[in-house]
């Protein structure tokens, strides 16, 4: 009886520190302000506009519950829900945003996925998880990555290591949780690949693109006598190999920091380079229409299994370039003594320069719903710097109209620069072309060109006309 | 906490498995299955769809009454959006009385084919797979 006791007090002590034991503080730190510029980046980029949405009257949510008591989605709603939701992921990588703000960044992304079946990535889907894990992570500032953390200072369950020489440690269970579901979903698509289709190396041959990298080494093995359908049987197996070992990589990784063995450290280093090259290699040699999916997989194996020491150092090389920044803002400004009229009106002046930008990038995008939401955006800006003098809280302002600045920035370069409103443009041409609109399908197409990169656009009018 | 983590670990777990447990719906939604070769194969289907009215049955073109990504999907099989469209073909005219959605697919194909067949009367749905 003793012994039972014993060891389910054993395992009760090791599940608690597996879940609540210490990691680095930079990973948790880096892997919410990466992911969400990526994420912002992304939506802007990629996301929009998408003219499919409410087409014909017909929509289908992934849950049956949904349906009958949203609204028909229509582009314009579509357009305004992520150009907003890269908004607010891109601030609050910029500032730190409390909790609240990204329970609202997960409750939002999640539903402009969840509410059209048009939208089915499964990425998408991992993206919703990643980001209500976010919630849960410990709220981090650079300077707490500088030193120890004090356990009164990161909250209750939170252990720090106050003797430890090395990078800055604390408790951050969802950031073990998130990474054992990253090891889950490699298992899961590990398992697929153990079906007929992939054994055989069928899948493989659909999906290689035109890149002449696996067709060389194909040649080379031809060369050896080897069959073509073994070689792609190979590769297929190979891939089967990479996922398992990265889940079990991701199980491991997440104990890393605290673990004193230093096998597990140099196997789970080389999972993160081998996790790197094996999602680089996915978009280099096949041709799959999968987003940024492996940009983020890439980012993930960085920040989970890399070294902690190099992870320190790319923290502190982060905080040596932005240690001058907050200098410059006009909130310190106040606590360095300067006239509270002029710090009042800096802050002013720099929230009617975001209302401006953001109404007139919101104009300029022509995407569906990108001038509402602008001016939501704007009306919201004006509103909260309003408030937050009124309340005296300057810095909190001006970090905030600061970031709004830089992500409206970042959000007119990422449409602009991005083929997306050319390719569904004349996506929408065909459709309408299809229903017999043709004034709109011209419509379409003339918008198509004129966002075409200029190669295509050329191409596309020297065509004889049709 | 530890028995929050323990239940968000289950279900993580359990619902991806779900898409395994009989009765295949072919639903690879939450299954973090990417890249299965269910998916690339449903791609290579194709579609057709009959509507019966009173005397006589005639084949619509979908590309005119939906958009392509909705045409993907049906592709996919993805129960929901078969049962809506068919239910969607069925208001657009009341004279008909039955819709029929067929897939096709080539040859050793692992996707299989499919019948869904919507009674606009009874709302009644007959799914059959593999039809020859």
């Amino acid at each position: 009886m003793l012994d039972f006791r014993q060891t389910v007090s054993r395992a009760a002590a090791a599940w608690d520190e597996y879940w609540f034991g210490a990691v680095a503080a930079g990973r948790p730190y880096l892997l919410v302000r990466a992911v969400l510029v990526l994420l912002a980046v992304d939506i802007w980029a990629l996301r929009v506009p998408r003219f499919g949405y409410g087409m014909d009257g017909f929509n289908v949510a992934h849950f049956r519950w949904l349906d009958p008591v949203q609204p028909l989605p229509s582009p314009g709603f579509h357009g305004a829900l992520m150009l907003g939701i890269g908004m607010l992921a891109m601030v609050a990588a910029l500032t730190n945003a409390p909790r609240p703000w990204l329970a609202l960044l997960a409750a939002l992304y999640t539903y402009g996925w969840v509410m059209s079946q048009l939208d089915s990535y499964q990425h998408h889907y991992l993206i919703s998880l990643i980001l209500i894990a976010f919630v849960f992570f410990p709220r981090l500032r650079l300077h707490d990555l500088a030193a120890p953390i004090r356990p009164a200072h990161i909250g209750s369950r939170r252990q720090a290591q106050s003797a430890h020489p090395g990078p800055a440690m604390l408790s951050a269970w969802a950031y073990v949780l998130l990474g054992v579901n990253l090891g889950i979903v490699y298992a899961f698509t590990a398992a697929v690949k153990l079906e007929s289709g992939w054994r055989q190396g069928e899948v493989l041959q659909r999906l290689k693109s035109n890149s002449s990298l696996l067709a060389r080494a194909q040649g080379w093995l031809d060369g050896l006598g080897t069959s073509p359908e073994l070689f792609w049987s190979m590769v297929a197996w190979g891939s089967v190999v990479v996922e398992v070992v990265l889940a079990i990589a991701y199980l491991l990784a997440v104990r890393q920091d605290a673990r004193r063995t230093r096998w597990v450290r140099i196997a789970v280093t080389m999972a993160g380079m081998l996790a790197i090259g094996f999602h680089a290699s996915t978009e280099l040699v096949l041709s799959v229409k999968i987003g940024w999916f492996s940009a983020y997989m890439i980012l993930f194996a960085a920040i989970y299994l890399l070294p902690g020491s190099l992870l320190t150092r790319l923290t502190q090389a982060v905080a040596n370039l932005t240690a001058g920044v907050p200098r410059a803002w006009p909130g310190d400004r106040a606590r360095a003594g300067l006239p509270h009229a002029l710090v009042l009106g800096s802050i002013a002046a720099g929230a009617g320069v975001a209302v401006l930008l953001l109404v007139v990038v919101g104009r300029s995008l022509d995407i569906p719903g990108a001038e509402p939401i602008a001016i939501v955006m704007a009306c919201a800006v004006a509103g909260g710097a309003v408030l937050a003098l009124a309340l005296r809280r300057e810095s909190a302002a001006a970090r905030y109209v600061g970031a709004i600045m830089v992500a409206t920035a970042v959000m007119w370069v990422a449409v602009t620069e991005s083929n997306m409103r050319s390719m569904n443009f004349d996506l929408l041409a065909k459709e309408m072309l299809q229903r017999g609109h043709r004034q709109a399908a011209a419509e379409a197409y003339r918008k198509a060109l004129r966002y075409a990169p200029a190669e295509v656009a050329r191409r596309a009018t020297e065509r004889p006309a049709r | 906490m530890s028995l929050a983590i323990g239940a968000y670990l289950l279900w993580q777990v359990a619902l991806p498995l779900s898409y395994y447990v009989p009765p295949d719906t072919g639903d690879e939604r939450f299954a973090w299955r990417m890249f299965s070769a269910r998916f690339l194969y449903n791609n290579t289907c194709t579609l057709s769809t009959f509507e019966r009215a009173a005397t006589s049955t005639r084949q619509i073109t979908l590309e005119p009454i939906l958009h392509v990504g909705w045409l993907v999907a049906l592709k996919h099989g993805r129960p929901a959006v078969v049962e809506k469209f068919l239910q969607s073909r069925c208001a657009a005219d009341p004279s008909v009385t039955e819709v029929r959605l067929e897939r096709r697919c080539g040859a050793g194909s692992a996707a299989g084919a499919f019948s869904s067949t919507l009674n606009c009367a009874t709302r009644a749905v007959d799914n059959r797979r593999e039809i020859r």
